[in-house]
């Protein structure tokens, strides 16, 4: 009876085991949810158009935007005589730069992403894809990149559609594996990228660091950062009751635990907490949380990524 | 300390494998499932508040695991702890069932207070003791063998009797040592009314002088009259006038008026009275003229309306031999001793005739051959004296010198009575013996008197001339001729009229040639029939009531023939109980008969416990399961 248990929790696990590795992340019909996608999000591109799709820099650009004020300080090969001779006071041209923005998108690929159950990091794959499809559709320049410990991989800015392919080639390479230090792949990506621009980052955030300082090193780069959490139910939603070891994925350190009712309840309380802490730390610092379960479609979830975008839920970095 | 018949070690063996099994299933429960999750961060803290129980639950688990199996363990082996000195004694218990047991002690007889007594002994029996139950009287009767059950004990217990037999304790008490040899701790309880078989002159085995001795004796009573003897025999001279020998005792400290009541045939034909002092035994001679009348009865009662203890022993029966004459031819050429013990026979019909004369002019029933040669077929049976040396009868060794009777056959119904051995014979042939031949008497190792059948009839021979002899002149030799008379005409010797019962009964059969064993049906007193068999026309049986036994008619030649069996045993009439009670010289306990409390079986209740051990185990780990 009770010695056998554990046979049956063995074979509930082979049933449930499902590699990662050989299963295609995009299917066959990838690229049509892609076009339908892009349909969608350009009817919010729109609403979205004057703050997001074109950055309009004041600065060294040919077109006249406006005057203004002398400031000590200022380049005084700014000045505009010729309005300062009408008006009588110093007054600086100002023009307007046109600049192209840069999405980035950062896919984590540490090995808590391709757990045997729920395999997030498909769910990320298939996010990073179709971020990257709408802003190349947008014209945006484009570059993706996957970290795992402390290893930065991406591929190079680039613009056009048909971008995508290679875009989805390097996604298919990806494999899951080494643990997540999102500060220090924080910091490389700013190194790499001084030009702020718009950075999806794709993560479950599991760093046993925190991912407070990762944010605020994007943040002071002045990247406009949406947060993307994948997140799959946790062991109790799949477990059977009972004692279990549990182990981690990245370290490989053992927990033995004994999943009563009790515990399973706390356990989904922690991971409610942990959700809730993780969207304020990024609230408190201007940066886009969007939650991506599992359970939901990529569609659905980009979808309600632009939506709460173009509804101005933006951080004082932003403006 | 007792284990169910297991010893400390295999039930050690056991409780280290089963233990062993139990931690190997733990063993392979620790393998808990192993799952691969994404961080541990969020189950460490919980992981902290749950590993303080977590070590004590396990250790509870399996520790409540052992206690199931110690349970378990305890239950089935149902220990028990008794003192070293009591491990495994055996008792043998020996029932008193002899006719003394038949005393009436108030409205009960002595038997059923034994019973009482040995019920009551058996609720004492301690669990560790091993009981076995016999009963005693002329011979040890086993009833179980060692066993502690007292419920198959009682069962055997109220299913004891007596009978009227005798006792003979020191071969049963010979048989009981043998029963006890080789047992730990032997005890030997003895239930009886101490009989004065048992004083202090009986032997006491060896064997048991080791053996703890006890008794628990039964009954009070003393007043006890009895008929020790009836010994009714015709007269030689008068057959129809009947001797009758009566022995009577009074086994009581008073004197007693008592009435003899003797009948014929089932008609009271006289009435004694006769007074007995306390402890006399007297001996009365009656002749009464009974005709052909065969069957007496000899009642004693008191000439008030008084009753003795012991009513067995106040009956006698007896049976008389029939009045028959037969015709006997003598062929002889002249022997003056034996015409006279032929001619002083009134019970046959002489007929005297030449060794080679004309034949008899009646038929003969008994022949007697002085030497001469046999005739064949011979024509009934026969007495041969001193055939002849040329015939196959008489071996070829030279033939005897100044020789006597060193053996003969005593229990054989014509020399019973006869004193032999110091017959002194001149000159006697040694006969030649083949297969079949009884040898009645022998000189040394030669035989001079046997027994053959041939052609059907009994041939006795005598191997000498008796005139070469003193036997002529010797009182035993009419008797001698005269007995073979008798037997060779088939008539019971009268004097032979009563038998102990217990001892064996000879009872006679067909004789045949073949010398194959026949069956022999006997009518006991209280009619039913058991069957004897009987060997070259002989056979035996115990008689074990008192009474008539009939031996039934076959269809060849065999008549009905009657055998009174009586008690007649002073020991057993003799109904004062011994006290204080002594084996021989050896003085006996008395057995503690305080009944031993039925201790409730423990594996009840440790079976409840290993029940509820097992519900906690079950509910607390395998309740969250339930969820």
């Amino acid at each position: 009876m009770r010695w056998l248990s554990f046979l049956g929790q063995r074979r509930t696990q082979k049933k449930s085991s499902v590699s990662s590795s050989t299963r295609d992340p995009f299917g066959p019909d990838f690229e049509r949810r892609l076009e339908e996608l892009a349909l969608l999000s350009r009817k919010l591109e729109k609403r979205r158009q004057s703050m997001e799709r074109i950055q309009k820099q004041r600065g060294m650009g040919i077109e006249f935007a406006d005057h203004r004020d002398y400031q000590p300080g200022d380049d005084p090969r700014l000045i505009d005589w010729n309005a300062t001779e009408r008006l009588e006071k110093l007054l600086l041209r100002v023009n307007e730069e046109h600049k192209d923005r840069k999405t980035f998108v950062l896919l984590d690929e540490s090995a808590s992403m391709g757990l045997p159950f729920f395999d997030t990091f498909e769910r990320g794959q298939q996010l990073a894809a179709a971020l990257s499809y709408l802003a190349l559709r947008h014209f945006d320049q484009v570059a993706v990149g996957a970290f795992h410990d402390d290893v930065l991989s991406s591929e190079p800015l680039g613009r056009g559609a048909g971008r995508i392919l290679r875009i989805l080639r390097f996604l298919r390479s990806r494999q899951p594996m080494g643990g997540t230090h999102l500060e220090s792949i924080a910091r490389k990506f700013v190194t790499r990228n001084s030009h702020p621009g718009v950075l999806y980052l794709v993560s479950d955030a599991y760093d046993h660091a925190g991912v407070e300082r990762a944010l605020d090193s994007l943040r002071y780069a002045r990247h406009v950062v949406h947060f993307v959490h994948v997140t799959a139910p946790n062991v109790t939603a799949f477990e059977e009751r009972g004692d279990i070891t549990l182990v981690d994925s990245e370290t490989g350190e053992e927990l033995d635990l004994t999943l009563s009712p009790v515990i399973a309840e706390q356990i989904e309380q922690t991971t409610l907490e942990r959700s809730t802490r993780l969207e304020r730390a990024c609230r408190l610092r201007g940066i886009y949380y969007h939650h991506a379960p599992i359970s939901e479609s990529f569609e659905r979830i980009v979808i309600r990524l632009l939506r709460a975008s173009s509804t101005g839920f933006i951080t004082s970095s932003e403006s | 300390m007792t284990f169910a018949g297991l010893s400390l070690i295999d039930l050690s063996t056991i409780g280290v494998v089963s233990s062993a099994i139990i931690l190997g299933l733990y063993r392979l429960r620790d393998h808990r499932p192993r799952r691969t999750i994404a961080s541990l961060e969020l189950y460490r803290n919980l992981a902290r508040r749950s590993s303080s129980s977590k070590f004590l639950r396990y250790f509870f688990s399996i520790f409540t695991q052992f206690l199931l199996l110690s349970s378990l363990l305890i239950a089935l082996s149902d220990p028990r702890i008794e003192s070293t000195s009591q491990n495994n004694r055996h008792v043998l218990v020996l029932f008193d069932t002899s006719a003394s047991m038949l005393a009436m002690e108030g409205t009960m007889t002595r038997v059923e207070l034994g019973r009482r007594q040995l019920l009551r002994y058996i609720e004492s029996v301690p669990p560790n003791t091993e009981v076995s139950l016999s009963t005693f009287d002329v011979a040890l009767t086993p009833k179980t063998s060692w066993t502690n059950d007292r419920k198959a004990l009682r069962s055997i217990a109220e299913g004891l009797k007596a009978r009227p037999l005798p006792s003979r304790p020191t071969e049963c008490l010979e048989q009981a040592a043998n029963i006890l040899k080789g047992t730990h701790f032997p005890e030997l309880l003895l239930i009886t009314d101490g009989a004065r078989s048992l004083d202090e002159t009986m032997h006491v085995p060896p064997s048991l002088r080791d053996v703890k001795l006890s008794s628990l004796t039964v009954g009070e009573a003393q007043e006890n009259v009895a008929i020790l003897g009836f010994a009714p025999r015709r007269r030689k001279a008068s057959p129809s006038d009947v001797e009758i020998w009566l022995t009577i005792g009074n086994f009581s400290q008073r004197s007693r008026h008592l009435v003899v009541e003797i009948s014929v045939d089932g008609h009271l034909v006289r009435t004694n009275p006769l007074t007995l002092s306390g402890f006399e035994t007297k001996r009365q001679v009656e002749i009464l003229t009974l005709g052909t009348a065969r069957q007496l009865h000899a009642k004693l009662r008191f000439d008030s309306d008084q009753r003795d203890a012991l009513a067995i022993d106040n009956d006698a029966d007896a049976w008389l031999g029939s009045i028959r004459s037969g015709n006997l031819l003598l062929r002889t050429n002249g022997n003056l001793y034996l015409e006279a013990a032929v001619l002083s026979d009134p019970w046959v019909v002489p007929q005297i005739l030449p060794l080679e004369g004309p034949p008899p002019s009646t038929p003969p029933d008994v022949l007697i051959l002085d030497g001469g040669t046999l005739p064949r077929p011979i024509p009934c049976p026969t007495l041969w004296l001193n055939p002849p040396r040329n015939s196959d009868i008489v071996a070829a060794e030279p033939a005897l010198v100044q020789v006597g009777f060193d053996t003969w056959e005593r229990q054989y119904p014509a020399l019973n009575q006869l004193e032999l051995y110091d017959v002194q014979i001149t000159r006697a042939n040694r006969l030649a013996t083949k297969k079949g031949d009884r040898i009645l008497a022998q000189s040394g190792n030669a035989p001079i008197l046997i027994e053959r059948i041939i052609d059907g009839y009994p041939v006795l021979i005598l191997g000498f001339d008796p005139r070469q002899s003193d036997f002529v002149l010797r009182p035993a030799w009419p008797l001698f001729i005269g007995q073979i008379t008798e037997q060779l005409l088939d008539v019971k010797t009268p004097e032979i009229s009563s038998s102990l019962v217990g001892f064996p009964v000879a009872v006679s059969g067909r004789t045949s040639a073949d010398s194959q064993s026949k069956p022999r049906r006997i009518r006991s007193p209280n009619g039913t029939l058991f069957s004897v068999m009987t060997s070259q026309g002989k056979g035996v049986f115990f008689p074990e009531e008192l009474g008539v036994y009939e031996a039934l008619p076959d269809n060849e030649n065999v008549k009905s023939e009657f055998y009174s069996v009586n008690l007649f045993s002073p020991d057993e009439s003799r109904i004062e109980p011994l006290r204080p009670f002594t084996l021989g010289t050896n003085k006996t306990d008395i057995p503690d008969l305080t009944p031993v409390r039925e201790r409730p079986s423990i594996v009840q209740s440790v079976l409840v416990m290993a029940l509820v051990l097992l519900g906690l185990e079950w509910v607390l780990f395998h309740r969250r399961v339930l969820v």
